[in-house]
Parts: C-alpha cells; sequence; structure tokens
C-alpha cells in the first residue's frame, strides 16, 4: 500500500467576487501573500521546502510560469524550484496531486502547493484583425505602406475579445459553462425552482459557517492604498431569498432556460495554499496535521457534460482506493452550477446510470444532504478557478478534524470534460 | 617609494599611476602635489609620448579628495588661497601638457580627485558601482580650489556644474556620460579590452576632434550661458533658490555659485584667480571647521561599537513589530526597504492596515522620486505581514516595540511578548521617555531588552538611541549597534535616563519658548528669530509637528523626574488642557492648511488672558535674550548630559541632536556652539539668565570644571 501524503497546514485568502475588493491586485501577489502567511503560521523552516508548485488557470501576461513570482515575491530562497501547473478548475488540486506524485516517487520531500487566480485582471484582447493591422504596420518600412495599414482600419476593429468568456467556453464542443449545465437540467429534468433553492441553501449555509471559514482564512491587506484589511468572502449573502432569486432572468439560454447568474458560481479573485510531505516525515518531525490525502483520481468524459465529472472521478477513485461510498463521512464537491450539482446527486444514487456510464451494476451510492457541502460552496462562496481545488482541500480537512470524521471525499468538475476525486483521511 | 610613478603603457603611450605608498586610497595631500609636481614638470619635454593615461592603482578609488586635515588646519585667507593655489598651479601643469591626456576613473573620483580628472583632455570611466564622480567640497563648508568651479562649467556648462556643485551629490559612470563630464564609459570587466582600442584611437587627432565635438551644447543652453543677460538670469534664479534652501547660513554654495558663474566669462586663468579669491573668503573659516568635524564625528561613529568589550553581534533575520501606527508602520518600512522580513502585530485589523498604510505611504513617495518602480514596491510589501496574534514570533529575531506610551501598557505587552519569543530575540522598546530599566523589571531576560529609539519619520530620520538598561547584556548592545548600521541609521548608544538624550535636550527649547509667550513674547518673533539662529523651525512650529499633547506628555515625564528645572510651562500645560493638538488636528499655535500656514489668532489673546489671571505684567525681550533663552537652556541641558555621562563624548552628544533634533550642522552642535561662545563666556550668561528668568538657568557644574582645567567640551578626554 502507498504511503499517504500528510496535509500538513493549510490557508487561503478570503475569497473575493472579481471587479470588487481584490480587483486590483494580481494573481502573483495574491498567492505570494498566502505562501507567506502559511510559512508565519506554519513556522516551518524554508529551507526544508524543495519546491512550489501553484495552480492558475487565467496565466497573466506579465508573470509566466506564475508559481516561481509567487515563490520569489513571497521571500523562498532562490534555489528553492517553483513551476505551475493547470487542469483549469482542478489547478489546485493538480497541485496537490502532482505534488503527491512527486513525493511518493522520491523526487521530492516538502512541497508547498496551492493555487492563485485574479478572475478581475483576465485581460482583454485585440481581434485578430486588429491584430493582423499591428502586424503589418510593423512590418510597414516607408510612409505609404504604414499609411497604407492605417487606412485598412476600421473602429470595429477595437471589438476585444473577452479571454474571461473565452476560457469559459470550450473550444471543442462549443459551448460556454453555463450551456453544459443547461445541458446536464435538461439530462436530469432539473427545474429552475430546484436550481434556486439550491443556491439559496449554499449561501445561507456559508452565512451560517461565517466562523468557521474564518479559521481557514488570512485576512488580506489590500494595496496599493492598503485602506483596507478583507477578513470574509464577499459574495455570500446572509439576505438570499427565493424570491430575489427567482427575479434574474436565465443567463445562458435566454429563452427557455434555467440557469441563472445567481444559481451559477461567481467570478472571483483569491488564493489558498497547502504545505505537503510524506506521512512518515510529519511523525518524525512531530507535526500536528489536518490531515492526509490517501488516494485521487482524474477522470474523462464529454465535454458538453462535463458538469457530471465528480462522478465519474468518484467512481474511479473508489475502484483505486477499494472503498465505497458508505465508507465517506464527509463529501465536498465544488458548486460550478446548481443544475450541475443536482445531476451529480441524482447520478451518485442512480442504478441506471451507474449501467450506463460507469460499467458498474449498482449506483455509487445516495450522498446524505446533511454530509454535504456543509459550509456552503461555490455558488455562495465563489470559484477562483485556480483555487477551488486547494479551498475545497483546506475546508473538508477542517470540517473532518471539527466533526471527528475520518474519511472524507473532495471532488469538483473540470471544464473541457473532467472531473477530480480525492480522498482524504484526518487521522 | 614615490607617490606617483610614470611608466610606459603600451607603444608610445605612457601612463602615470597614482599610487600612495602604505595606504588604502590615494589623496592630493600637499606632499602628493608636490610629487604629482615634480613629474609633470619631467613630462612636458617628453616629445616621445603620444598619449598619457592618468591612472590609480587603488582598489575602487581613483583619488579620494584632498587631505581634509590639511584643510581643517588652515588658519587664514592668505594660507586658504596659497594652499589651493598650489593645486590650481600643479593641475595647469597638467593641462597644458604637449600631448593629450585621459584620465582612466575606475574608482571613486571625489574632490580634489575630480579636480585632477577635469585638467585631463579626456576621462573615461566604469560602471562599476565603487566609481563616483563628485565635487562636494560644499559639504565640508568650502568651495572646489583646484580649478573645479572653472573647468568644469567649461566642459559641461554652467547649469550641469551649479547641480552638482552645489549640491555636492555623487554620480556614477553612466550618469557622468549622460551629462558628459566623461568621454567614455566601460564595465571594469571589460577594460582588459576596450581600454586598449579606445586608447589606440585616441592616438588618432580626429578621433580626438570627434569627441570634443560631442561635447557641444544645445542652441537654448548657449542662450542661457553664453549670453551675458542669459547668464544673469541664471545667477538671480540658482541664487534665489539656493537662499531658499540655505537660508544664507552655509556661505560655500554661494561662492561657489559666484566662482562658477563670475569666472566662466573670464579666461581660464583669470577664472581660476576668481576661484581662489571665493575660496580663501569661507576654507578656514568656522563654518568649515564645523562642517569638518561634523564628518569626523560621523566617521568615527560609524566604527563605534557602543560598547568596550568585543562581542559578535547575534544575525537579526527576521523582525517584528508590535503596535502597527504611524511609527511601527514607518518601522516596519524601513525593514522591508533593507530587506528585511517584518511581521507587525496590533490589536484590531483596522489598526494593523494603518500600519500598511504608513508603510506603502513611504514607498510612494519613494516612487514619485523614482527611487522606486512600482513592481518594487510590490515586492518589498510582501516583506511585511501582520495578524493580531503572536504568529511567527517564536521565530523572530528582533522585536521593536511601538505601543502606546504608558509605562503599565509597555509592561504588560512586553511580558506577553517575552513567553512567545526563543531564547536567542531581542526585544526592544522604540520609547521616546521610559525607563527601559523599569520596563525590564516585567521581564524574565532583561538581558535581552534595550531601548531602540527611532525618530519620526522614520524614513527621514537618520538617528538611533540605543539605551541599554541596568543588565541589558554586550551582545544586545552590539547586535543592536550592528542591524541599526544594516538599517541605515546612525546609532548612538545613550545612557537610560529620562527622556534620554535628545528629547531631554530638546523639550528645554520648546518649553522654554512657550515660557517667554506666556511672559509677553510673540509666536512669529520667536520662531522667526531661532530659524534664523538655523533651527529647522521655531519652537511652535516644532511644538506643532510633534503634537501638542505628545509635546506635554514627554514634558511632563521630564519634569516629574528633574523636577523645576524642567518645570512645564503652565501656559502649555492650559494650551493642551484646552485640547489643542497642533498639525494633526490643524489647529496649534498655527493654523495649517494644507502645506500653508498662519499664526492662530487665538494663542495671543489666550496668552493676554493667561497674564491677567495670574497677575503677570507683560514683557518684552530683547532678540538675544530670546535666542539665548532657547538655545543656552539646551546647552546647559546637553552639559548636563555629559556630565552625567548619558553619551560618551561632546562630539557624539552633538551629532545626536543634528540628527535627532536637525540642530544646524554649520555651528557644529550644541557643544560646540558653547566652545566657540567661550565656556566662561557661556557660563556667565548661563548665570545672567539665571538672575533674570529663573534658576532653571544655574549652569551645570562642568562649565566650573572645564574652566578651572582651561579645557573645552571637545578637548576634554573622552
Amino acid at each position: 500500500m502507498k504511503e499517504r501524503i500528510a496535509i500538513v497546514d493549510g490557508v487561503r485568502t478570503p475569497f473575493c467576487k472579481a471587479g470588487t475588493s481584490l480587483a486590483r491586485v494580481q494573481a502573483d501577489d495574491l498567492g505570494a501573500f498566502i505562501v507567506k502567511e502559511l510559512m508565519s503560521r506554519t513556522g516551518f523552516p524554508p529551507a526544508k521546502i524543495d519546491e512550489l508548485i501553484f495552480g492558475n488557470v487565467g496565466s497573466p501576461a506579465h508573470a509566466a510560469n506564475i508559481a516561481r513570482v509567487v515563490a520569489l515575491k513571497a521571500g523562498l530562497a532562490q534555489d528553492l524550484i517553483a513551476y505551475s501547473v493547470h487542469r483549469n478548475c482542478a489547478s489546485g488540486m493538480e497541485s496537490i496531486t502532482t505534488a503527491a506524485n512527486k513525493i511518493l516517487s522520491g523526487n521530492a520531500n516538502v512541497i508547498l502547493a496551492g493555487g492563485t487566480e485574479s478572475m478581475s485582471n483576465y485581460p482583454l484582447l485585440f481581434g485578430d484583425k486588429m491584430t493582423a493591422l499591428f502586424g503589418k504596420l510593423m512590418r510597414a518600412k516607408t510612409l505609404g505602406q504604414k499609411l497604407s495599414a492605417m487606412s485598412s482600419f476600421r473602429p470595429s476593429f477595437l471589438k476585444p475579445k473577452i479571454t474571461v468568456m473565452m476560457g469559459l467556453t470550450d473550444p471543442v464542443c462549443g459551448l460556454n459553462m453555463g450551456q453544459t449545465a443547461e445541458v446536464l437540467a435538461r439530462e436530469f429534468a432539473i427545474s429552475r425552482e430546484k436550481q434556486d433553492e439550491f443556491a439559496l441553501n449554499s449561501h445561507l449555509k456559508a452565512a451560517q459557517a461565517k466562523d468557521l471559514l474564518a479559521t481557514e482564512i488570512a485576512p488580506f491587506p489590500v494595496p496599493p492604498g492598503y485602506q483596507k484589511i478583507i477578513d470574509t468572502d464577499n459574495s455570500v449573502r446572509p439576505d438570499q431569498s427565493l424570491e430575489a432569486l427567482s427575479k434574474l432572468r436565465p443567463y445562458f439560454d435566454r429563452v427557455n432556460g434555467t440557469v441563472t447568474a445567481a444559481n451559477a458560481c461567481p467570478l472571483t479573485d483569491g488564493a489558498g495554499a497547502v504545505l505537503l510531505m510524506k506521512e512518515s516525515q510529519a511523525k518524525e518531525m512531530g507535526l500536528d496535521v489536518l490531515g492526509y490525502l490517501k488516494e485521487y483520481a482524474y477522470a474523462g468524459l464529454e465535454p458538453n457534460r462535463m458538469g457530471l465529472g465528480p462522478v465519474y472521478a468518484t467512481s474511479k477513485v473508489l475502484d483505486k482506493a477499494g472503498m465505497k461510498m458508505s465508507d465517506i463521512g464527509l463529501v465536498e464537491m465544488n458548486e460550478a452550477f446548481a443544475a450541475q450539482i443536482i445531476a451529480n446527486l441524482r447520478a451518485f444514487e442512480s442504478d441506471a446510470f451507474a449501467k450506463k456510464y460507469l460499467t458498474k451494476d449498482k449506483a455509487l451510492g445516495e450522498i446524505d444532504l446533511t454530509k454535504f457541502n456543509i459550509y456552503g460552496g461555490a455558488i455562495a462562496i465563489g470559484h477562483p478557478v485556480g483555487v477551488t481545488g486547494t479551498r475545497l482541500v483546506l475546508s473538508l480537512l477542517k470540517q473532518m478534524k471539527r466533526e471527528k470524521v475520518q474519511t472524507g471525499l473532495a471532488t469538483l468538475c473540470i471544464g473541457g470534460g473532467q472531473g477530480a476525486a480525492l480522498i482524504l483521511e484526518s487521522e | 617609494m614615490s607617490i606617483f610613478t610614470l611608466g610606459p603603457h603600451k607603444d608610445s603611450i605612457w601612463d602615470l599611476c597614482f599610487d600612495t605608498p602604505d595606504e588604502k586610497i590615494n589623496k592630493f595631500s600637499g606632499e602628493a602635489l608636490q610629487e604629482l609636481k615634480y613629474q609633470l614638470v619631467q613630462l612636458k619635454d617628453r616629445n616621445d609620448i603620444k598619449l598619457l593615461l592618468v591612472t590609480s592603482s587603488k582598489k575602487n578609488i581613483f583619488v579620494a579628495g584632498a587631505d581634509i586635515k590639511e584643510i581643517e588646519n588652515i588658519s587664514s585667507p592668505a594660507e586658504a588661497r596659497s594652499k589651493a593655489k598650489a593645486g590650481q598651479d600643479v593641475f595647469q601643469l597638467l593641462d597644458d601638457l604637449p600631448f593629450p591626456t585621459v584620465a582612466i576613473i575606475d574608482g571613486a573620483c571625489m574632490g580634489g580627485g575630480l579636480e585632477y580628472a577635469l585638467a585631463c583632455d579626456f576621462r573615461i570611466a566604469t560602471s562599476h558601482k565603487s566609481t563616483k564622480l563628485a565635487l562636494p567640497e560644499v559639504n565640508l563648508g568650502i568651495i572646489p580650489g583646484f580649478g573645479g568651479t572653472q573647468r568644469m562649467p567649461r566642459l559641461i556648462g554652467i547649469q550641469k556644474s551649479l547641480g552638482l556643485i552645489l549640491s555636492g551629490k555623487a554620480i556614477d559612470g553612466p550618469k557622468a556620460l549622460k551629462l558628459k563630464l566623461i568621454d567614455a564609459c566601460f564595465h571594469r570587466e571589460f577594460l582588459s579590452f576596450e581600454l586598449d582600442p579606445f586608447c589606440k584611437k585616441l592616438l588618432d587627432s580626429s578621433f580626438r576632434n570627434k569627441l570634443v565635438g560631442k561635447r557641444t551644447k544645445g542652441k537654448l543652453t548657449c542662450l542661457l550661458e553664453d549670453t551675458i543677460i542669459g547668464r544673469r538670469l541664471l545667477y538671480k534664479k540658482a541664487k534665489e533658490a539656493l537662499l531658499g534652501k540655505t537660508k544664507g547660513q552655509y556661505p560655500a554654495p554661494l561662492a561657489a555659485l559666484n566662482s562658477i558663474v563670475k569666472g566662466y566669462s573670464s579666461s581660464l586663468l583669470k577664472g581660476q584667480k576668481i576661484e581662489l579669491d571665493y575660496f580663501q573668503t569661507v576654507a578656514g573659516g568656522a563654518i568649515s571647521k564645523n562642517l569638518i568635524q561634523v564628518f569626523y564625528t560621523s566617521e568615527a561613529l560609524k566604527k563605534e561599537s557602543g560598547i568596550a568589550e568585543e562581542v559578535d553581534p547575534i544575525d537579526i533575520q527576521h523582525a517584528s513589530v508590535l503596535g502597527a501606527g504611524v511609527m511601527g508602520g514607518g518601522i516596519a518600512w524601513l525593514f522591508s526597504h533593507k530587506n528585511f522580513d517584518v511581521r507587525m502585530k496590533d490589536i484590531t485589523w483596522d489598526a494593523l492596515a494603518k500600519g500598511y498604510q504608513a508603510a506603502a505611504a513611504v514607498y510612494e513617495q519613494l516612487r514619485k522620486r523614482r527611487r522606486y518602480k512600482s513592481n518594487e514596491i510590490s515586492v518589498k510589501m510582501h516583506k511585511i505581514s501582520g495578524g493580531l496574534d503572536y504568529t511567527n514570533f517564536n521565530h523572530t529575531d528582533l522585536v521593536v516595540e511601538a505601543v502606546v506610551e504608558n509605562m503599565e501598557i509597555k509592561k504588560k505587552v512586553l511580558a506577553e511578548t517575552e513567553t512567545h519569543l526563543s531564547d536567542k530575540a531581542i526585544l526592544a522598546s522604540n520609547t521616546s521617555s521610559l525607563s527601559i530599566t523599569e520596563m525590564a523589571s516585567a521581564l524574565k531576560r532583561p538581558e535581552k531588552f534595550i531601548g531602540m529609539h527611532f525618530f519620526n519619520p522614520v524614513n527621514r530620520m537618520p538617528l538611533i538611541e540605543v539605551i541599554p538598561g541596568e543588565k541589558t547584556s554586550p551582545e544586545t548592545i552590539t547586535t543592536l549597534m550592528h542591524i541599526s548600521r544594516k538599517l541605515g541609521k546612525t546609532p548612538i548608544v545613550v545612557q537610560n535616563c529620562t527622556g534620554f538624550l535628545v528629547n531631554r535636550v530638546l523639550i528645554p527649547f520648546m518649553n522654554e519658548a512657550s515660557l517667554i509667550l506666556e511672559e509677553g513674547g510673540k509666536v512669529k518673533h520667536i520662531d522667526s528669530l531661532l530659524k534664523k539662529f538655523g533651527m529647522p523651525m521655531g519652537p511652535f512650529v516644532l511644538a506643532d509637528e510633534v503634537g501638542i499633547d505628545v509635546g506635554y506628555k514627554v514634558a511632563k515625564i521630564l519634569e516629574d523626574d528633574y523636577g523645576s528645572r524642567m518645570k512645564t510651562s503652565a501656559f502649555f500645560t492650559q494650551l493642551y488642557q484646552d485640547g489643542l493638538l497642533g498639525k494633526k488636528d490643524r489647529k496649534g499655535f498655527y493654523i495649517h492648511r494644507g502645506k500653508s500656514k498662519e499664526i492662530n489668532p487665538e494663542i495671543e489673546s489666550k496668552a493676554a488672558a493667561f497674564r491677567k489671571q495670574n497677575n503677570l505684567e507683560e514683557q518684552r525681550f530683547t532678540s538675544e535674550d530670546i535666542v539665548d533663552r532657547c538655545i543656552l537652556a539646551m546647552v546647559n541641558e546637553a552639559a548636563r548630559s555629559l556630565e552625567e555621562g548619558v553619551v560618551k563624548n561632546a562630539a557624539y552628544l552633538d551629532m545626536a541632536m543634528i540628527m535627532g533634533s536637525g540642530f544646524p550642522p554649520f555651528r557644529g552642535g550644541l557643544l560646540r556652539y558653547a566652545d566657540q561662545l567661550g565656556i566662561k563666556e557661556t557660563q556667565n550668561r548661563l548665570i545672567e539668565l539665571a538672575h533674570k528668568y529663573g534658576e532653571r538657568f544655574a549652569p551645570a557644574g562642568i562649565f566650573e570644571t572645564l574652566i578651572t582645567q582651561n579645557i573645552n567640551f571637545y578637548s576634554m578626554e573622552a
């Protein structure tokens, strides 16, 4: 049997809706802050860290290999190596599982893993025509050539490409993520009301868990003016109501859709980090650890049904670990869309689904809602794509400790048609 | 062994190398000049030489300047003139050599060194960080006297020369190239293969002409500098700016300005005579001597260990700051600026935000002055972290406590903090006046505790008072001296007396001014007299800057300990009780509006009412009495402090007051001022003031001791 990976400690920034409090903070600065804070909180000797692996989806142009920038800005040693990983919405998890692989294969002993994302700062790009015009201008040597290039300009060339929308659109199936949620809503016949109800619950649970969530958050002093220090996730609405939710128009299918901006997760800024090593090393060093990574799996599926990633990946990870859903005491599943979550819950308990898609005779097993996303989820808290995986692991381990639960499942769906599932243990 | 060595370099190129035997640096002493003259006289008949390289063999030094000792010893204008003339004559020989000369500057090229290089036909400098070019003479109260004020403007123009000579600032190779002060700039590492080809090209007169051609100034510059009207305008503007800056108290920059502008239109030879005319007005004068003394003291302080025994300092990697106010944030800024990790702790997130804001505000100022770029600030700000608990305090090496100035609170905070620290960590208090020994009584490890008094604003004030308590260990003291220097500050060890040194000496200045005010003096009059004396600001402006509440509290602490001679002015107390705060509340002795201020009219009516209430008559004071009351009150307290051994010697005391309170450097310091006034005269004047205004002026005992031994403060044994 493979050795477990100890997740010694972890911390994250508050999550803020894109365009709000953290809008002027770049992803590398969010990441550097959280790494530094984790180092301060653990007091772990920096010299003992071998590598930093960070997830990030919208790689900022000014910080290629953002992990290295994060490490250096956080004040880690220059000889500490760092690289970035990208598996879309699972990038935070990818940083943990990549680290686990490295540690288990003996290529590293201690790794700082995490994720950072500033969706506020996803740039607007010039369109193809404008780009071509710039190219022509740069090659133009004579005044005549320059004038001719410039005369081809039309105001419509200035229409930007919005990278955040491009990123959220699957280039293969052509559907926006919200549209894939509509696909699932139809497949599982999930009404707008059911979705809104789920969204409401997410907000209420998150609002109620504010103090518990605070234990995983490092308050963030906001540059450049430092006028305030933010200590809570700002998209949680304690006053959310079904009435308010029902007023919104469907966003992705305007005619007869069900997915709205409010029963989907918001674009979010934030960062998180965890410290990883082998269980044996943590014990040797006498560290008081948060929990352990026992097993993980990623699974692939049709891009237009990407939201079902969790059920596919969970099926795989249970097989790998030789476990059943009944062994799982707490579940954290990323709430990309309420429709997508409800679809997963139904697929988990459906024999037919299991037979058709998972090559299993029986359903994976019903998920007890009292053990599911007990602090709410991304619909309320937000989904900074490169960080959510880190948050799910951190949050779940803290819940498990608090509730004295031995085994937990952290799982999420991945744009492009994948799913990730991690089995965590607290003792 | 000779100081200058002439030898063949290659082909018909020769090398005149400055290499002072058994010294790390080269400087132009009288002896060096003599020897250079001897060499140059020989050289002028050498027809075989086609190019002369003027070099130095010292690492990181071309020529460090003239010998300051010789400048200091100048006793008359005639001596000043003849000394400078000797240098001018030798450099003129260099200038007159029949073949081209080129100075190879790879290291510090200061004062006389740069004048030496200016007398060459061409100059090459390296981009190495040790290569600095400057004419810093005005900082020592003199002007360049070896032709610098003449050759530099002829080479690069009047305006650029004024920029360099009036400020004395140093520039590096690339900047010098940009100013056309040098003809080429090479990387030191590339000299071995770039110098020779360049020299070979210099053998060719057309290449030389090309280099000279590059020195031409712009048309507009010519219009300003090469016409009588333009020069008049330049002179007028420069003089105004200069007087605004120096308040007419520093004659050297003005002499330099005159020498530059007046000499420019004459021939070089006549220009150099003009330079001598101005040189002799300043060299050897009292102000120059004072500034030289200040220079010596600052050099001595750089080497001062602060303790008798030799102990190794603890290595400080990580610092923490307790209390994230303006001061705490300023201290956090300083640590981050010098690349230390620093963690702030306060009791609320809002308070912590203030600390971040204070640090970010300093960086923003520096960004505007182009000392920092935005991305660099981002990296530096990441060195600062903060929280409400003692996270990471077990890994910190130094904690600077900057919480509210209250003994009980400080004791409590320090005792609590101590339990979170590792055994080797040092705990320092940034108290401005509370007893270190008493604070230490609350601690388990008093040997690791010390006072570290920063001055506000931290980024601009160069002084740190280092205050050992009774039980502070030598290791702790050494470490504080060491870290203070690493932070770019000048640490001075001060004994643990109430108010330490700077506040103890400075408060009587403000207090005396307030007494004069309550007896009938006028705010504006008193302030302007003391500003004229040379203080950076008058006592009431200072009180407003510091805060009337802060000033009052410190004054009270001093009064409690020192008794009647420090009795706080009753009128000042009343203003404090009336809730007047000073600049932070925009209302104190002045009404502050942004950067401008005007007299607060209430003050004088309050003073009149105060007199009526206390049956005091309104008195009138001579200017002399006003200045002497305020300044001699400080002198007397300084003398007393020295007598008590609060600080090692008079020079250090004076330096502390210059750096900590802005006492004017041209006066050399408080005790230097007393020395120049005469010890006996100072004592007499104090006795006179004591008769007239109160026993607090009774001269410190040390005056009598000095008189008996016929010495003064600076000739005392330390």
